[in-house]
């Protein structure tokens, strides 16, 4: 379930600008959502295979070259899927837990 | 002292020591065994080993330019057990929600369109009544098919049935107990969705795109097939224009003995002047090219899709001789026009006769030729025949009107029209309508002619003949007037109207 949920923060987090693996385990770090950074990079290449990211290569001075991801038209349109099913999903738990 | 090892790491050269390097490399062949059924697992590798650069690359200094074993373990404890990230499921997460807290929910009708095909009403309807989603489409066709409300009630249902949104509404749509182990299963359905849905998603997408350059291919074919129909239309066109315009055909059917007339011949006849004639050829030249071009350009726009300026300009160019064509034309038109303006009549007191019996005998001389035969062929209305400066026009009406007194009174009247009275009358006067009168007999022509250069003013030649009570009229020998009983219903009229054609027949009405 929780695999479900990365993967939309990571589409969402693209969904902002491009960036390298790095600076999305950064943010998914600052948010808690992420113990091992192992778990992003399957995540990743299964994104890319499903062609809602594409990526290019950019040379880096502090270090090997850095993979920069960016969203697709196919991932953009996923996302805003995705948006409403959480927000449907947020409601329906809400509407449980309330009570 | 230790043994160092030189690696590279996509690209990226270490040093690093025996031990930290066993340790690193068993960490990457766990990881790759744990993948090998992962589709891109090398590509997850590479980026692993990119990371593993960076974090060794931000812990080297200056001073430390040997990777050590603690600083593998550290990256390796940041990048995690393979045994977690590489598999799917996190076992560990799962917690027991086995407390059922069950609220038994009513059922209720939604329209559910995550399996709608149009608006989810049917599959709505099989949730709803717990039966297969297919045989309620079905009888819904069935419906559509024998019944006719099927299509209108499927709309209303449409409109009146309200949509699954939540996962709340979801459970209550198929009937499920809205609990926290129900609700759950829902959720993970939805996040199972999510993660399973990218694939379905990206296909999907295709499939669209596959719809859509379909859809394109089909707007292509009839693209070129209406750009090669435009060529065509233009081509046709333009070889007419240019055998009407250079080889001035005789294509007109207006002469008597089945000969025809130019365009430019029939434009002298009616146009005023030769000016005219000027500007109707060169309005008709502009109009004629502007529309080809047009139709050429259509056509090359449709096929080849292609943007130029040249094109546009010329676009411009030939809407713009189009309008100057269509000016031109519309000069002549209005001019000649009024020269239509006015009607000039004349008539004549031609024969006053006593007698019961009036003989009309019509003979058309131009269509006897030499060897003698008549044309047995109508002369039609409007025929013009052109011969020595004068033009030959066919066709004689006759009005019958009571005399007044006992006399037969014959009078020839004429009509033309003028652009004022006076030009109007002139043409009239033009005339020329041979009458001859032997005994009790008027013998007189089917044609009548005036000059060319009065032009084509709609010059009428009108017999009008006044009967005295049981007078008679015999046209070629037969008696026309008064109408028999039994040929006229209704009573014989105050003035009756005739008409002799070009070949001698009569019509009256």
């Amino acid at each position: 379930m929780r695999k479900g949920i990365l993967e939309y923060c990571i589409l969402s987090i693209l969904a902002r600008g491009e960036a390298y693996p790095s600076e999305i385990l950064e943010a998914l770090k600052n948010a808690k959502l992420l113990v091992v950074e192992g778990t992003l990079y399957p995540l990743l290449t299964r994104l890319k295979n499903d062609e809602l990211l594409s990526y290019r290569w950019e040379e880096s001075n502090s270090g090997p070259p850095r993979k920069y991801y960016r969203i697709t038209k196919i991932g953009s349109s996923f996302l805003s899927e995705l948006d409403i099913t959480w927000t449907e999903l947020k409601q329906a738990v809400e509407s449980l837990t309330k009570k | 002292m230790n043994k160092t090892i030189s690696i590279h790491l996509q690209g990226t050269p270490f040093q690093i020591e025996e031990r930290a390097y066993q340790l690193l490399s068993n960490y990457l062949d766990k990881l790759k065994r744990i993948l090998q059924n992962e589709k891109g697992a090398e590509e997850i590798i590479q980026d692993v080993e990119l990371r593993m650069a960076e974090l060794f690359t931000k812990q080297l200094q200056p001073s430390k330019k040997v990777i050590e074993q603690t600083m593998v373990e550290e990256v390796l404890a940041i990048l995690g057990n393979p045994e977690v990230f590489g598999e799917e499921n996190l076992n560990s997460e799962q917690e027991s929600f086995n407390k059922q807290t069950e609220l038994i929910v009513e059922k209720r009708l939604f329209r559910d369109e995550e399996n709608a095909i149009i608006g989810g009403v049917c599959a709505g309807f099989a949730n709803y009544m717990n039966w297969d989603v297919t045989f309620i489409r079905a009888i819904y066709i069935c419906l559509i098919i024998f019944g006719g409300f099927g299509l209108p009630l499927y709309f209303v249902l449409w409109i009146i049935t309200p949509k699954a949104k939540t996962s709340f509404e979801k459970l209550q749509m198929k009937g499920k107990p809205v609990n926290l182990e129900s609700m759950k299963s829902e959720i993970e359905d939805a996040a199972e969705r999510i993660q399973k849905k990218s694939k379905v998603w990206t296909n999907k997408m295709k499939e669209e795109n596959g719809i859509q350059s379909g859809i394109k291919k089909l707007v292509r074919v009839f693209s070129v097939l209406f750009g090669l129909f435009t060529l065509l239309l233009g081509t046709v066109l333009f070889i007419t224009a240019i055998v009407f315009l250079f080889g001035d055909p005789d294509f007109i059917p207006a002469q008597v003995n089945g000969e025809f007339m130019s365009l430019g011949d029939f434009g002298t006849l009616i146009l005023e002047s030769a000016v005219d004639s000027d500007y109707m050829i060169w309005g008709i030249i502009f109009t004629a090219i502007s529309v080809i071009g047009l139709l050429w350009m259509t056509g090359i726009r449709a096929i080849f899709t292609f943007k130029s300026s040249i094109i546009r300009y010329s676009f411009f160019g030939l809407v713009f001789m189009m309008v100057v064509g269509v000016v031109l034309l519309s000069l002549t038109g209005a001019k000649t026009g009024r020269a239509f303006a006015v009607n000039g009549e004349i008539e004549k007191e031609l024969f006053s006769l006593d007698t019961t019996i009036l003989n009309l005998n019509f003979e058309n001389s131009s269509s006897m030729d030499k060897q003698g035969f008549k044309t047995v062929s109508k002369g039609e209305m409007g025929l013009i025949k052109v011969s020595n400066n004068r033009i030959f026009l066919h066709g004689i009406e006759i009005e019958y009107k009571k005399s007044e007194d006992s006399l037969f009174h014959v009078k020839h009247y004429f009509t033309a029209n003028g652009r004022d009275h006076q030009k109007a009358l002139l043409k009239a006067k033009h005339i020329d309508f041979k009458t001859t009168l032997n005994g009790n007999t008027i013998q007189a022509n089917t044609f009548y002619t005036f000059p060319v250069s009065d032009k084509l003013r709609d010059q009428k030649v009108k017999l009008i003949i006044k009967v005295p009570a049981n007078g008679q009229v015999k046209v070629n020998g037969k008696i026309v007037y008064p109408f028999l009983e039994d040929e006229l219903e209704t009573k014989i009229e105050e003035n009756s109207h005739a008409f002799i054609h070009g070949d001698g027949e009569y019509d009256s009405w």
